[in-house]
């Protein structure tokens, strides 16, 4: 039942999800082409006419505007996401969702599941769009990329390696991915609550109401972050001594990170079982 | 073409009034056999139960005979038929004489009227 | 189990005020049932308890003898008054969800009707009328050979030719081991084709019985009866 589900889920994501990713992409190509012409046009060019600065200013502003686009995408991205869980739950449409004969846990999992996916594709999107943009698009004449910035980012990525170890390095790699991952589910779990929170217990404006219910989930999030992490912080340093000190730069990181990843764990944990008891045991449809 | 029916009746009642009505007029002739519950029901645009009622009892009364496997068939006991159209002839005679007496007529007087017709 | 549907002390408030107040009541196997009442007397609330999209305040409901759940929705095909279709949905999209996700459901019987009404499959469901949608969506439910099938004013607000066609479904998709409640306040139309009634008021019930029964007892339609019953 819960594939059935995934199946029905990303068939209907995909038809918005797919071209809006694609778009992006390609908008960050077609960017980046402009950027590098408009460079090496300077470069190239010995004096200024007034047609050269017309063009240097539309390919600017066409640069600025485009990546406001990429950046209008991942909250485009974000809310549409966010309207297809509640207009599935608790619009027109929960009339067919909840009579479909699949557990509560079903029902939320698979809205996780392609939540956190196309999330992270989203994240990846940028990110690639990103990197085409200051490589490619930062190209001056003669070169394909950027040899500048690359070499630069090359050289401190290696100065880290050196300085804590490849393996260290890779782990801090792989923690910094993991808490990224785990922190982007709990943040998705923590607003598919505050949607379920506006849709099962506001009458009216439930919208409205799930964005309250998301700025006190936060606002409530925040604070024990802070106290439980602060605490944490203090009591690392304080049994630090003099031989431990290189090691600490080494250790302390790490400890962060894995603390980091296990409290967003928890706190994902806690926001799917409060949303699983509130659907199971509170649910009206409109 | 749904049969017409009132609410005020029971609605068997009236689906066996047709049904007989059917037979004497010899839409269904003797020894023919039916159509289906379900079909016979969807022609009259009435749930199933009611039909299976009125069949049920027009099986009882002798004028439909069921088979399990082959369906229901008209009766060809030509007494039981007879018997049928006696009585339903009866009812109209019986509604028609209430009806014109309300005016009035008494017997004798009908009967003229029904010659003259 | 000769019940298909009971439901025992079942309470619903809303804001403080009981759309259900204390009902009883149970639905035998194999008869069409019209819940029949006046708008607002919880007709609604009851039939969305008993799909699973209400949760009662307190009290019990019992679907063939369990509770509202993943294997209720299974017996369960429930046409809502409204539509529920996701926007960027053709009619096979439709087809293909129920037919994937009910283990019960007569595909080929479904695109027969939906071919005789005259609709495309390949049609997105936003471009079709009203109506249309209405008969997609009926002929979705009555396409499922469910146990227990219930129908929240599936005549309300369409024309005499559409009503007449929504009937008809109904008879001829009926069997023998399923129940079909249909909720109205529509009574003249539909009491025709039913088995039994029940009144409801103000969440609560007030008379139920055989059809056929109070014709031939006191020689009124039930539609005549209910405006005794509920006469303002």
């Amino acid at each position: 039942m819960l594939n059935k589900l995934l199946k029905y889920e990303f068939k209907s994501t995909s038809k918005t999800m797919i071209p809006l990713l694609l778009s992006t992409l390609a908008l960050s190509i077609l960017t980046s082409v402009i950027m590098t012409i408009s460079i090496r046009n300077i470069e190239s060019s010995i004096e200024e006419n007034a047609l050269s600065n017309v063009l240097m200013s539309l390919f600017a502003t066409f640069s600025i505007f485009s990546l406001f686009a990429i950046f209008a995408s991942a909250v485009v991205l974000t809310i549409f996401l966010f309207a297809r869980y509640y207009k599935n739950f608790f619009a027109d449409e929960g009339y067919l969702t909840f009579t479909l004969p699949a557990t509560t846990g079903q029902q939320l999992t698979s809205k996780f599941i392609s939540g956190f996916v196309w999330t992270v594709l989203g994240m990846i999107t940028i990110i690639i769009s990103g990197i085409i943009i200051l490589l490619f698009g930062t190209a001056t004449s003669g070169e394909v990329i950027n040899k500048e910035l690359y070499n630069v980012i090359g050289n401190i990525l290696s100065e880290l390696k050196d300085q804590v170890g490849t393996s260290n390095y890779i782990l801090y790699i792989t923690e910094i991915i993991v808490s990224f991952m785990v922190s982007c589910a709990y943040r998705l779990l923590m607003i598919y609550l505050a949607i379920t929170l506006g849709g099962i217990i506001a009458r009216k404006h439930k919208i409205l109401s799930a964005v309250g219910f998301y700025i006190l989930i936060s606002f409530v999030i925040s604070s024990l972050t802070s106290t439980v992490t602060s605490s944490m912080f203090i009591s690392t340093f304080s049994v630090i001594d003099e031989d431990e000190i290189i090691n600490a730069f080494i250790s302390i990181p790490h400890r962060l990170l894995l603390f980091d990843i296990v409290l967003s764990a928890i706190f994902a944990l806690a926001a799917y079982i409060s949303n699983y008891l509130l659907l199971k045991k509170k649910l009206n449809l409109e | 073409m749904a049969w017409n029916f009132t609410s005020d009746r029971p609605i068997y009642l009236q689906l066996i009034e047709h049904i007989q009505a059917d037979v004497i007029s010899g839409k269904y002739a003797p020894g023919v056999r039916l159509p289906s519950v379900r079909e016979l029901a969807a022609e009259a645009s009435v749930n199933p139960n009611t039909m299976q009622r009125a069949l049920s009892e027009l099986e009882e009364s002798g004028l439909l005979i069921s088979q399990r496997t082959t369906g229901r068939f008209v009766t060809e006991d030509y007494n039981i038929l007879e018997e049928s159209k006696l009585l339903l002839a009866r009812k109209i005679a019986q509604e028609f004489k209430q009806k014109i007496s309300k005016l009035g007529y008494s017997s004798k007087d009908a009967i003229e009227l029904l010659k003259n017709l | 189990m000769e019940n298909i549907l009971e439901c025992s002390n079942l309470f619903k408030y809303y804001s403080g005020k009981p759309a259900l107040y204390n009902l009883n009541v149970s639905f035998p196997k194999g008869k069409i049932i019209g819940l029949l009442g006046p708008n607002g007397s919880g007709k609604t609330t009851l039939i969305k308890i008993v799909a699973g999209l209400l949760t009662p305040s307190s009290g019990t409901v019992t679907i063939n003898g369990m509770k509202p759940g993943v294997e209720t929705k299974n017996m369960i095909s429930y046409l809502p008054e409204r539509q529920y279709f996701s926007s960027w949905m053709t009619v096979n999209d439709i087809l293909t969800v129920f037919n994937e996700f009910y283990t019960d459901f007569d595909i080929a019987r479904a695109r027969d009707m939906m071919q005789r009404l005259g609709i495309t499959p390949e049609n997105k469901i936003k471009t079709l009328s009203k109506g249309t949608k209405e008969k997609v969506q009926l002929v979705l439910v009555m396409s499922r050979r469910a146990k227990l099938y219930l129908l929240d004013e599936p005549i309300g607000g369409v024309d005499p030719a559409t009503r007449d066609y929504i009937l008809n479904t109904i008879i001829t998709n009926y069997n023998e081991d399923s129940t079909i409640i249909i909720s109205t306040h529509l009574i003249y139309e539909i009491e025709k084709i039913l088995d039994d009634f029940v009144f409801i008021n103000r969440g609560q019930i007030v008379m139920g019985g055989e059809v056929d029964r109070v014709r031939a007892e006191r020689n009124i339609s039930i539609d005549e009866l209910f405006r005794e019953v509920f006469r303002c």
